[in-house]
């Protein structure tokens, strides 16, 4: 009996195998199953990246694993709150990308929970295995593998071509000038046997000098010269991070900011000082704050020569790396990219060389990826990470939006696999950046000594600077820092947008394929000809024209 | 005497042939018995091969069209790649262009740098300057474009190659399916030519493991 059932089972099984076999030639392709609850994954992108990763990245992952993440565009500082309220309804929050400092303060608010928790440790090891041993040890959190890494964002110094070879050219013609400054604050000039350095990767803070002192007294398409250089100021956090790290590039560290008479930060605000003094920064330093998009627009108009951006901003300065990405600047192919210069003391030894000098210097801010603490599907937001570390989508994504790459085996490859020169100077110069740089220490942040610094920049380069001061007087004032600024009230940061509208599409955005980067500096017939017109306000115009 | 021995000789040939009946009966009967065991089992062997066999056949087509599909993916995205390729040499040859007008513009500046403005070799140099500048301009926003193409093509490349990868699990879990009933099939034929019942049921266990693993060659449920 028991055999005749097993036998007509077989059998029935048999038809419904054979019938299904049957039908699926008329149907070849498994029709795909539910994509599931729509889930979100936060980071703090701009509108044209944030749309490139949606398509290129996340849309990709969905169509492969049969999900539905969603971008949701948030600024970094309503990243931590939104992770409080991760599984609210429709707030399904399954990643979010923040500062590694953040994310810390968010874990010790139990707000995250650790990847090790959702995914086995060995798995980790093995699926990244080709991502950066000091990446993922980054993203470790007391031993455990907390996060994992999705960028490291460090400055880069960025000049425009064409005005360096001016200026390597025919710095020489103001040379008596640039000894006579430097002599009123060193007792002597340029260092003994100075020559400009001929390689930008080379570069020291004399070197920067000489280049703003030419700029900033050089006539170019018959404008009036103007001060070339700048930095960030004001009270953003690009800006402060700006100031820290140039006393950073100074020497200093985090015992040497404790006091605001050390040597570093002496080195730092003489240099300072200095070139205020003599007019080589840009105006709109201290016009208003000068934060990133600021910065972009002087060096896109042309107003700015050189100044140090990160390689995100950079790739977005030159513009090109992707469909839609127009470039900020007319002429794209004059930009060109090196490590941060290094720093010098102002003052020499008896033999005439810098009493002290340093490597050119960075903060580097590390992003990493981590998993809310009540946050659904854990174990696809870990499948989404490795997924964006995959070989081929981490090239594309890195080439598209100019993260320094994270593999091992793509940094080895750099060379080939990311073609344009500018994309490989770019990267060249982070990777080399990248050996002198350190993460932005929590101390800056928490600590009172932001405002401090900032109060001695306002009272010695600022605005209220007090003009051009001797070396004890410039001790005396760093002794006794002005009150710090209370910094002005913080807007509310916009809501999050998400990238994707209602029915998962994206909004189209207008691409800018057509725009014409002209050559300016091929087109400038005095840079062509080689009219050099120099202009000295103090002594009356003073037209010099070099063959 | 004699009659009592004849009646026992006739007693004595009557149950041996009543034995021999018996046992031709008996005989008769097992073969009977063997030979409709080993019809039903041919039947069953039968009946399981035409389903085996229809489910190959029909395996078989689904694993040509999905063979058929992977080689065209394959293709596809070898073409793809082939594109960005020449047109990554386009790129170069441009930019190999471009280079040639930015050193003669170089060169047109050494030449005139001496000269005075009021030379008609600096106004020839001048308009060379401003048609090298041109050129330059116009390489420039072409391949820009081109540097798109390029990364367009290398997606689709990547997106059908992994296409193609995807669909290569299926295939390969339709051969191993049909490998596995075919395996089964061996079985009952051995089943035939052995008369052996349990091989029957070891071949309709394999046959029904080959089944599994070509549903799942379909849904890719592993």
């Amino acid at each position: 009996m028991l055999q005749r059932v097993v036998l007509l089972t077989a059998l029935v099984l048999a038809i419904l195998v054979d019938g299904f076999f049957a039908l699926i030639n008329f149907y070849p392709v498994a029709p795909s199953r539910s994509h599931g609850p729509r889930r979100y994954v936060v980071a703090e992108m701009d509108p044209e990246q944030a749309q490139w990763f949606q398509e290129n990245v996340l849309d990709e992952f969905n169509a492969e694993h049969d999900s539905n993440l969603q971008l949701r565009v948030t600024p970094v500082e309503a990243i931590a709150p939104a992770l409080a309220e991760t599984h609210r309804h429709d707030n399904d929050v399954a990643l979010v990308a923040l500062p590694h400092e953040l994310a810390v303060r968010a874990t010790r608010d139990h707000l995250t929970r650790p990847f090790d928790d959702a995914v086995p440790p060995a798995r980790i090891a093995t699926d990244l295995a080709d991502v950066r041993a000091e990446a993922l040890a980054g993203a470790k959190l007391d031993g455990r593998q907390w996060f994992l890494p999705r960028m490291a964002v460090l400055d880069v110094a960025v000049y425009r071509l064409a005005r360096v070879r001016d200026a390597e050219e025919h710095w020489p013609l103001v040379r008596p000038q640039i000894e006579a400054a430097l002599r009123v604050v060193n007792g002597r000039g340029l260092p003994a046997g100075y020559q400009f350095e001929q390689s930008p990767a080379r570069w020291d803070v004399y070197d920067l000098f000489v280049l703003g002192y030419y700029w900033a007294h050089r006539s170019y398409d018959g404008q009036p010269a103007r001060p070339r250089l700048a930095h960030r100021t004001g009270d953003d956090l690009d800006a402060q991070l700006d100031l820290f790290a140039a006393i950073y590039r100074m020497g200093g560290d985090d015992v040497a900011m404790q006091h605001t008479d050390s040597l570093p930060i002496v080195d730092y605000f003489a240099w300072e000082a200095l070139f205020r003094q003599q007019g080589l920064y840009a105006p709109e330093m201290f016009a208003s704050d000068l934060d990133d998009e600021g910065l972009l627009r002087l060096l896109g108009r042309g107003d700015v020569y050189l100044s140090n951006i990160d390689q995100i901003e950079a790739f977005t300065l030159h513009g090109g790396s992707r469909r839609g990405a127009r470039a900020h600047i007319a002429d794209p192919e004059d930009l060109g990219f090196a490590a941060m210069p290094s720093g010098a003391s102002l003052d020499l030894d008896h033999r005439g060389h810098p009493l002290r000098s340093t490597d050119g210097f960075s903060f580097r801010e590390e992003v990493v990826w981590a998993l809310p603490a009540d946050g659904p599907d854990a174990r696809l937001a870990y499948e989404f990470v490795t997924y964006a570390l995959s070989r081929q989508t981490h090239v594309r994504e890195c080439e598209a939006l100019g993260m320094l790459p994270l593999r091992t085996d793509v940094i080895r490859e750099r060379a080939s696999l990311f073609r344009l020169t500018w994309m490989a100077d770019i990267f060249d110069a982070g990777f080399a950046q990248l050996r002198r740089s350190q993460p932005v220490p929590n101390a800056i942040a928490t600590s009172n000594l932001v405002g401090t610094y900032d109060a001695l920049w306002d009272h010695i380069v600022g605005d209220k600077a007090v003009g051009p001061a001797p070396r004890e007087a410039l001790v005396a004032a760093l002794r006794s820092p002005p009150p710090p600024t209370p910094p002005p009230p913080k807007e509310a940061p916009p809501a999050p947008s998400a990238v994707a509208s209602a029915d998962g599409g994206i909004a189209a955005h207008p691409e800018d394929d057509a725009h014409d980067p002209t050559p300016a500096a091929a087109m400038d017939p005095d840079a062509w000809r080689a009219r050099v017109v120099l202009e000295f306000p103090d002594s009356g115009s003073d037209a010099a024209r070099a063959k | 005497m004699s009659d009592l021995k004849t009646e026992d000789f006739a007693r004595a040939v009557e149950d041996m042939l009543a034995r021999k009946d018996a046992r031709e009966a008996q005989d008769k009967a097992e073969d009977k018995a063997k030979a409709q065991r080993k019809e039903k089992l041919t039947s069953r062997v039968s009946i399981a091969a035409i389903c085996l066999t229809m489910l190959m056949s029909f395996l078989n087509f689904a694993r040509t069209e999905r063979g058929n599909a992977q080689a065209a993916a394959t293709s596809a995205a070898a073409k793809a790649k082939s594109d960005s390729d020449s047109d990554w040499a386009y790129y170069q040859t441009r930019m190999a262009e471009r280079s040639g007008y930015v050193l003669a513009d170089d060169a047109l500046r050494r030449d005139t740098v001496d000269l005075p403005d009021s030379d008609p070799r600096v106004g020839l140099a001048a308009a060379h300057h401003a048609d090298y500048a041109a050129r330059i301009g116009a390489i420039d926003r072409t391949n820009r474009q081109l540097f798109f193409v390029v990364q367009d093509l290398e997606r689709q490349w990547v997106r059908l190659s992994r296409t193609a990868e995807d669909i290569g699990r299926k295939v390969a879990w339709y051969d191993m399916g049909t490998r596995v009933l075919t395996l089964a099939v061996v079985l009952l034929s051995v089943t035939l030519l052995a008369n052996r019942a349990y091989l029957f049921w070891i071949g309709i266990s394999v046959a029904l493991v080959g089944a599994a693993i070509a549903v799942n060659g379909y849904f890719l449920f592993v």
